[in-house]
């Protein structure tokens, strides 16, 4: 789950801002909580556009092979980002993926 | 639940409550938008917070133990544990079509009050409840689809009756949506520049994400976005311009050969030149213009005066014929309520969803928005003075070719316009007309040019905003036409398939080809069809699709009910049965009356019938029989294609209902096929 990874890293980051920002004063915690807003924004917006799918792979790839993974999971070698998204479009576009 | 968050709830359920209370008893005194918008608001709120936790917990028992196929079968590609918040963005984005946006404003017609009734509460209690229980349904098996579950739980009959109504509906929607588009734009230069510009902004977006920033999305959309804007801003100079203007201007006919060649196109070029650029630049606009437009409606609070209901109840109205009950269900369509979602409910959405209690969020709440674009949608026609909206929705074969003997005809309903008014909000939209322009778009894209004009710019701007919101409407129904002519293509080579195996092979272009053109000419057939309707062809076809789309909301509904009583909750029955008993009663009448009724504006039959009648009588000049042979061969299709709808449902029907007796006297023995429980390794 790198998206999950990568959300809980931001999350701590934030917590120790956060922290940091009560220390500094109540200006100094809001401009951190807007740059969180932001930053959470954009990475939600990375995700459903697909921006980030092939990172998200790469670390699914890397994880799985880091952990030894299954015999399935294993021949999932990585592909290129071209690759990666032109078979991406091949099964989105092969599938009712819009509604009326 | 402390008694702070009681106070809130309650006040929540008062305003709701007060405020449809309002707007349904008010009479005679103007009615501010925002009234529709905070009582729907308290109703989503109420119904997401109790009904679809009650569903979660009692009905479904939703079990967060329970590891769900993203996470059992994950491969990284189809089955992918997905951040509820990304997943419900996605979800969103697939379910929100043009439907929600174009059948409340043609239920409209009836007056504010019946629409926005059954938007709301069928949303909250028929619409959300489907999409969410199809999606439980979809994840405790593996992220099947549809007809593979209705086959699996009810019967073959019922999974081929599935294939059957994907099949039919793509086919109708997208010669509906075209038929829109057509309309919006036949005559506008403006209006087809724009439009036109999308294509090759679309190619450049394609190149720039395959070669340039493999996959960067974003970057490529906000690219299209100011390209497509100075498009917008540019075609006002195209329109204006004498030299240039006629190299732009086409009528119906020439648009809908157009539609068609685009339509073949998309469906054989490859998919990253046109079709994905396309999809993610209409995401973007999408999604930015609901939210500018929900901002503009609390930013301009517009007064609706459109009343609560027109003298049209009794079926005689102008944009499509029949009274209120089944027409004002069957047209709103996607906004309450729609077979189609279950499709995306149990497609790509179950195989992405890491924990079964985000289903709450994912199936119910992004149904709840949908239902709110409708109610924006309704809120943008009502604004509109009356008068205008029946003059810019109603066909020429109705209210007149002219415009005096039109607004002549609208104002004797009680409903004044001037053909003054008329030319004077065409040359501030930079049209050269806006009568007789049926389909919905252009009154739409008025009712949003006037809610954004009020709240950000003034009538100087009036025009870009209208054709700011053709292009928002244009995109988002060439994106489900793409797309639907491609899925089509699909599903028709995996038919094929089984009589000759290289027509089931997608990579191989003859059969492309071949299955790409039996689409095209399948739903070009019915918008050709449309185009030449005297009546405008929404009349005929807005309710062939309702009843389409209704007829998957059925197979779904039965699904829904066959598993409750499979998971022993029979005492639960009435959250699909009630929304299934409403919905096959309005498609069954709505069906009859579409096919039977002695009235010639709403029933095919005896429409072909009248035709006859005249050729018989040689009323008909000698130029126009064989046009009118053709519109009696196209109404007698339609009544058979509704017929077969109506069938379809019935054999439905009477297969669940077999099988829910024979489980309830236990003739039958309950197998329900839920994949293998396993427990989850994710932490929420």
């Amino acid at each position: 789950m790198g998206a999950y990874s990568n959300r809980a890293a931001g999350r701590d980051a934030c917590g120790e801002l956060c922290a940091s920002g009560q220390a500094e004063g109540g200006l100094v915690r809001v401009r951190q909580g807007l740059l969180w807003i932001a930053g959470s924004l954009w990475w939600w917006l990375r995700q459903v556009s697909g921006d980030a799918d092939y990172e998200n792979y790469l670390r699914r790839s890397s994880r799985d092979s880091c952990a030894g993974g299954s015999e399935d999971r294993s021949s999932l070698r990585a592909i290129s980002a071209e690759e990666f998204y032109l078979e991406n479009l091949r099964r989105k576009h092969s599938r009712i993926n819009r509604c009326c | 639940m402390n008694l702070a968050k009681r106070l809130l709830w309650f006040l929540v359920a008062a305003v709701g409550a007060g405020g449809l209370g309002f707007i349904a008893v008010a009479r005679g005194e103007a009615i501010n938008a925002v009234w529709l918008v905070a009582a729907a608001a308290c109703v989503y709120m109420i119904g997401y917070r109790f009904y679809s936790r009650f569903l979660a917990s009692r009905v479904l028992e939703l079990d967060d133990q329970r590891a769900t196929p993203a996470e059992r079968l994950e491969d990284g590609r189809d089955f992918v544990p997905t951040n509820k918040w990304v997943l419900f963005g996605h979800h969103f984005a697939a379910i929100a079509g043009p439907g929600p946006l174009v059948g409340p404003i043609l239920a409209a017609q009836f007056g504010y009050l019946p629409g926005t009734l059954w938007i709301v509460l069928g949303g909250v209690l028929g619409g959300a409840v489907q999409d969410f229980v199809v999606l439980f349904c979809s994840v405790r098996r593996d992220g099947k689809s549809l007809g593979q579950m209705a086959k699996d739980e009810i019967s073959g009959v019922a999974g081929f009756a599935a294939l059957f109504a994907v099949l039919s509906i793509v086919t109708i929607i997208i010669a509906v949506v075209g038929l829109v588009v057509v309309n919006a734009l036949k005559s506008s230069p403006w209006g087809f520049f724009t439009i036109a510009m999308t294509v090759p902004i679309a190619f450049l977006m394609g190149i720039y994400m395959r070669y340039i920033r493999v996959g960067h999305a974003i970057e490529a959309s906000l690219l299209g976005f100011v390209l497509v804007m100075a498009s917008v801003v540019g075609g006002r100079y195209i329109g204006e311009s004498h030299a240039l203007a006629p190299y732009f201007t086409y009528s119906a006919i020439a648009l809908a050969w157009m539609i068609v060649l685009y339509g073949f196109a998309c469906s054989v070029l490859p998919v990253w030149l046109l079709l994905a650029p396309r999809g993610a630049l209409s995401t973007f606009v999408k999604l930015g213009t609901i939210f500018l437009l929900a901002g503009g409606i609390l930013a301009a609070r517009p007064t609706l005066l459109m009343p609560p209901l027109t003298r049209f109840i009794d079926g005689t109205g102008p944009i499509f014929a029949g009274k209120i009950f089944p027409f004002c269900f069957i047209t709103i369509a996607c906004g309450a309520l729609s077979g189609f979602h279950s499709l995306i409910s149990s497609g790509t959405t179950p195989k992405m969803l890491s924990k079964e209690s985000q289903a709450r969020m994912v199936g119910y709440g992004s149904m709840l928005m949908e239902s709110f674009v409708a109610l924006m949608a309704m809120v943008a026609a009502c604004v509109l003075k009356p008068g205008i909206y029946f003059a810019v929705n109603s066909p020429a074969g109705v209210v007149g070719q002219v415009p005096a003997q039109a607004v002549a005809t609208i104002s004797s309903w009680g409903f004044p316009v001037t053909t003054q008014e008329m030319s004077d909000l065409a040359s501030k939209v930079g049209e050269v007309t806006l009568f007789n322009r049926t389909g919905g778009a252009p009154s739409l894209a008025v009712g949003m040019a006037h809610i954004f004009a009020g709240s950000l710019g003034n009538s100087v701007v009036m025009g870009i905003w209208y054709h700011f919101a053709i292009m928002f409407e244009a995109l988002f129904i060439l994106t489900i036409l793409d797309a639907g002519t491609r899925v089509g293509r699909f599903l028709l080579q995996d038919l094929l398939g089984h009589f000759w195996k290289p027509l089931g092979r997608t990579g191989w272009y003859p059969g492309i080809i071949f299955t790409s053109a039996i689409i095209v000419a399948a739903w070009g057939y019915f918008l050709f069809q449309g185009v030449m309707d005297p009546l405008g062809g929404i009349n005929s076809l807005w309710p062939l699709f309702g009843i389409s789309n209704q007829l998957l909301a059925a197979v779904a509904l039965c699904l829904c009910t066959t598993v409750l009583i499979k998971m022993e909750k029979s005492r639960y029955l009435l959250v699909t049965l009630g929304p299934l008993v409403w919905l096959v009663s309005a498609t069954m009448i709505a069906s009859v009356q579409k096919i039977w009724d002695p009235n010639p504006a709403l029933g095919f039959l005896a429409h072909a019938r009248y035709l006859a009648d005249q050729l018989v009588t040689g009323s008909i000049p000698a130029s126009k029989i064989a046009e009118t042979q053709r519109l009696i061969f196209n109404d007698r299709l339609d009544a058979a294609v509704t017929f077969v709808f109506a069938a379809l449902v019935l054999v439905i029907l009477i297969e669940s209902g077999r099988n829910w007796w024979l489980y309830a006297s236990g003739k039958k023995r309950v197998v329900l096929r839920e994949a293998p429980v396993e427990l989850s390794r994710i932490t929420a």
